[in-house]
């Protein structure tokens, strides 16, 4: 069993690991930018067009070194972190946020429903057990699917929830079994990791995002059968240059996640014995 | 961390213990009371879940008055044990009943009853992991020189609940030929 102390250095390993992760996938988005962006925008390219035409590209970029753009560079990072700091703020103000965002409900303490009375009982019995304050307890009502969840930024504004079909299906000892999990998620600070996590991946695929947002409002507003103007066309097409270009931060996101996410369930299985 | 605050830990993890108790307590009159009238003839169990309960609390008050040692420790756990074990009569009783399995408020103080007993349960463990400090910090080199003349001479007692589902007989199994 790891004590509280290399508890800690595990999740500072896990942030630095993610911060890692994070920046050089930034960076790698960053040089795609000028690989694309900057190879068209380069003004030598215009200046020594006549080379390039007489002589070809190798040549051209012989005599002329690829020249490293700070607008753009700047601009994307700009846009990158703006992204993230609206996104960990947004997760910030506390776990009932993103339960609500779920679509979660909450439970009442005094609830009268004997099965959500059952998991009032069983959190608090895990609350006792594991040293923490009682979470507040969140029901998402129409999955029928059996699965739970644990949201916030520390122990103290932390909440729990679970599906309909996890309540309805599982036995109270089962039941008690998955809240213990989420428990090591809460005392672990997985929910922590999981904010920044999630602020990160949605500031590497925020150019993605835009993209099919322009697409959607592309879709929902054109009137292009009786337009001249087109304008269905033009967005799309902007939205999917977008969509293409952001691609390689989807993927790259998809990849930290997986990295994070499948090590810190593995862990709160672990830890779920020691509660 | 000296000896102070870890007497303190302990003290306050027996709190804990103490709330949980006496949600048990509170709750067995209303269990009596809705078994009565279906019971006609089981007086024999409801009166000896009633009498372990008295007991319980006293042992309890006892303790509050003299303070945590080892024999009224040992007194409180032999009590709760003894409670459980009729609580556990009782609710086989309570399935020869079907109209009394199936009431309402019988499945709800069914569940507070697991409920609290779970509660108890963990509430123990930290305890006597704070007990398990408590001792070893006193035992250790220099504090078990010194902590007597400061008013820490016994150490703390553990609390020891018998659960009757693991001491139930195991099967016994013979290869006779």
């Amino acid at each position: 069993m790891k004590n509280f102390f290399e508890q800690q250095q595990t999740n500072k390993r896990n942030s630095l690991w993610l911060t890692l992760l994070f920046i050089s996938a930034s960076i790698f988005i960053i040089w795609l930018t000028q690989w694309l962006i900057g190879s068209i925008s380069d003004k030598q390219i215009l200046q020594q067009l006549d080379l390039i035409l007489n002589q070809g590209w190798d040549i051209f970029r012989q005599q002329y070194n690829n020249q490293f753009d700070w607008t753009i560079s700047l601009i994307v990072s700009l846009i990158i972190f703006s992204a993230i700091g609206y996104k960990y703020n947004q997760l910030k103000q506390g776990g009932n946020i993103i339960a609500i965002q779920l679509g979660a409900q909450l439970i009442q303490p005094n609830t009268y429903h004997p099965l959500e009375k059952q998991l009032i009982n069983i959190v608090e019995e895990i609350a006792i057990a594991a040293h923490t304050t009682v979470p507040q307890v969140y029901l998402l009502k129409h999955h029928s699917n059996v699965n739970a969840f644990s949201a916030g930024n520390s122990s103290k504004d932390a909440v729990t929830g679970i599906t309909r079909g996890a309540l309805e299906k599982l036995t109270r000892d089962e039941l008690q079994a998955v809240i213990s999990h989420e428990f090591s998620h809460i005392v672990n600070g997985d929910i922590r990791l999981n904010n920044r996590l999630t602020a990160c991946i949605f500031g590497i695929s925020f150019i993605g995002l835009i993209g099919e947002g322009l697409i959607n409002h592309a879709l929902h507003n054109s009137k292009w059968l009786n337009n001249k103007n087109n304008p269905f066309g033009f967005t799309a097409l902007i939205g999917l240059i977008f969509i293409i270009y952001g691609l390689i931060g989807t993927i790259l996101a998809g990849m930290i996640k997986a990295a994070i996410c499948r090590q810190r369930e593995y862990l709160a299985d672990a830890n779920r014995h020691t509660i | 961390m000296g000896i102070v605050k870890y007497n303190n830990l302990k003290d306050n993890a027996f709190a804990q213990i103490d709330v949980q108790l006496h949600r048990r307590h509170d709750l067995i009159p209303n269990l009596v009371e809705t078994c009565k009238g279906y019971m006609s003839h089981e007086k024999q169990t409801l009166e000896t879940v009633i009498k372990a309960r008295n007991q319980a609390i006293s042992c309890l008050e006892s303790i509050k008055k003299n303070g945590l040692n080892n024999n009224l420790m040992s007194q409180l756990g032999n009590a709760e044990s003894l409670l459980t074990k009729s609580l556990g009569q009782l609710q086989i009783t309570i399935e020869d009943y079907p109209d009394l399995k199936a009431n309402e408020s019988i499945a709800q103080l069914n569940e507070e009853l697991t409920s609290t007993e779970n509660r108890i349960s963990y509430a123990r463990q930290a305890y006597n992991d704070e007990v398990m400090a408590f001792n070893t910090y006193k035992q250790s080199f220099p504090q078990n020189l010194l902590a007597s003349s400061f008013g820490h001479s016994e150490n703390a007692p553990l609390l020891v609940l018998e659960n009757p589902k693991l001491r139930s007989k195991s099967p016994s199994v013979s290869f006779h030929s």
